[in-house]
């Protein structure tokens, strides 16, 4: 096994999503959070860009005869997971800011002391 | 810390056991056939796409075509997520007590701006136009579609509200706009697909896709600005 195969595309897609559980699983911080959620995000969408794929392959735009076209079906998918990822962060970053002014703290467990004291 | 290492061990010895998984050669899988048809999606879409949906692009002819719901309940994502955003400033807005006092942002704050970034960008601004609506506008024939264009777009409310930050954009009228251009998202696909308009005319194929990816680009670019001017001015635009 030589370089090019241990840091292929699928192996870095794994670690990066599982980067991002660590992050999720160890950070205190929200904003962390949610940037660890985001690499999660960009984890599954780097896997499944490289299911499927055909060394050598040409972009499906107007594919010529006789050379292998790369599959267009995950490319079109990732499209939308992509905007969903854009979405879902924006989203989740509007509900820190209002936590944040109700609460006062970045801080999960802070955060959680004064939703119980109220 | 016992904790923290036990999570960290724990992650790393997921994270090798798939990677090991991912990396183990398993058994030749043999296609699933039907009687004799192998089924072969790729291939099927591949041989099919430009005569069945006048597009060049395969990407486009998915996504505006064969899988066109995928594209329908994206558009309806972002704006439901839009109107979560806006929803969640103004309940932020509303709470009361609050326990962080604000730092307005000054007057002499706002009007300190960089001389260099002011002027490239106004200098950027028509590039941009033409960028995006070229990006949309080929989007069936070229690499590109109606989310890349509009994003592109977006860059230059973006730009300008780098340069000038004054919110004298009509947030609510944007949305509302967004919101009449889904309702042509998802009239236009439904009258035109469903009814099966697609095979009977089969020149309306490609001012379909145009079409299409007009209407999503002008969305998504209405979408993040409203994004991110909700974002830059949550303290004083409610």
């Amino acid at each position: 096994m030589n370089v090019g195969e241990i840091l292929s595309a699928q192996n870095i897609s794994v670690v990066l999503f599982f980067v991002g559980l660590l992050g999720l699983l160890t950070q205190k911080n929200i904003v962390r959070t949610i940037i660890s959620v985001n690499v999660m995000d960009v984890g599954a969408i780097l896997f499944l860009i490289t299911v499927n794929y055909i060394p050598g392959s040409v972009p499906p735009v107007s594919p010529p005869e006789g050379v292998p076209v790369a599959d267009p079906l995950p490319q079109a998918l990732m499209i939308t997971a992509i905007v969903i990822g854009i979405a879902v962060s924006a989203v989740s970053l509007a509900m820190f800011i209002t936590l944040f002014r109700r609460y006062g703290s970045a801080d999960w467990e802070t955060v959680l002391k004064r939703v119980r004291e109220r | 810390m016992i904790r923290s290492i036990a999570v960290v061990i724990f992650v790393a010895l997921l994270c090798g056991t798939v990677l090991w998984l991912s990396n183990t050669e398993g058994d030749p899988v043999t296609p699933v056939a039907a009687g004799d048809d192998i089924i072969d999606v790729p291939g099927y879409v591949l041989q099919n796409f430009e005569e069945q949906t006048g597009a060049r692009n395969a990407v486009a002819a998915i996504y505006l075509n064969y899988r066109v719901y995928d594209t329908l309940f994206e558009a309806l994502l972002l704006l439901i997520a839009i109107v979560g955003i806006i929803h969640f400033f103004r309940i932020g807005i509303r709470s009361e007590p609050r326990t962080i006092t604000h730092q307005r942002r000054t007057q002499a704050g706002a009007t300190e701006q960089s001389d260099i970034i002011s002027r490239i960008t106004g200098f950027l601004y028509p590039v941009v136009i033409l960028f995006g609506f070229y990006v949309i506008a080929n989007g069936h024939n070229t690499p590109g579609g109606g989310f890349q264009g509009g994003a592109i777009l977006a860059t230059l409310f973006i730009g300008r509200f780098i340069v000038n930050p004054i919110n004298d954009v009509n947030a609510s009228l944007l949305h509302d706009v967004e919101q009449a251009l889904f309702v042509l998202i998802l009239l236009v696909p439904v009258v035109f697909l469903f009814y099966e308009f697609s095979g009977q005319f089969p020149a309306l194929n490609e001012p379909f896709l145009i079409l299409m990816n007009v209407l999503i680009g002008i969305k998504v670019c209405l979408g993040l600005t409203i994004v991110v001017f909700r974002f830059g001015f949550d303290e004083e635009n409610v």
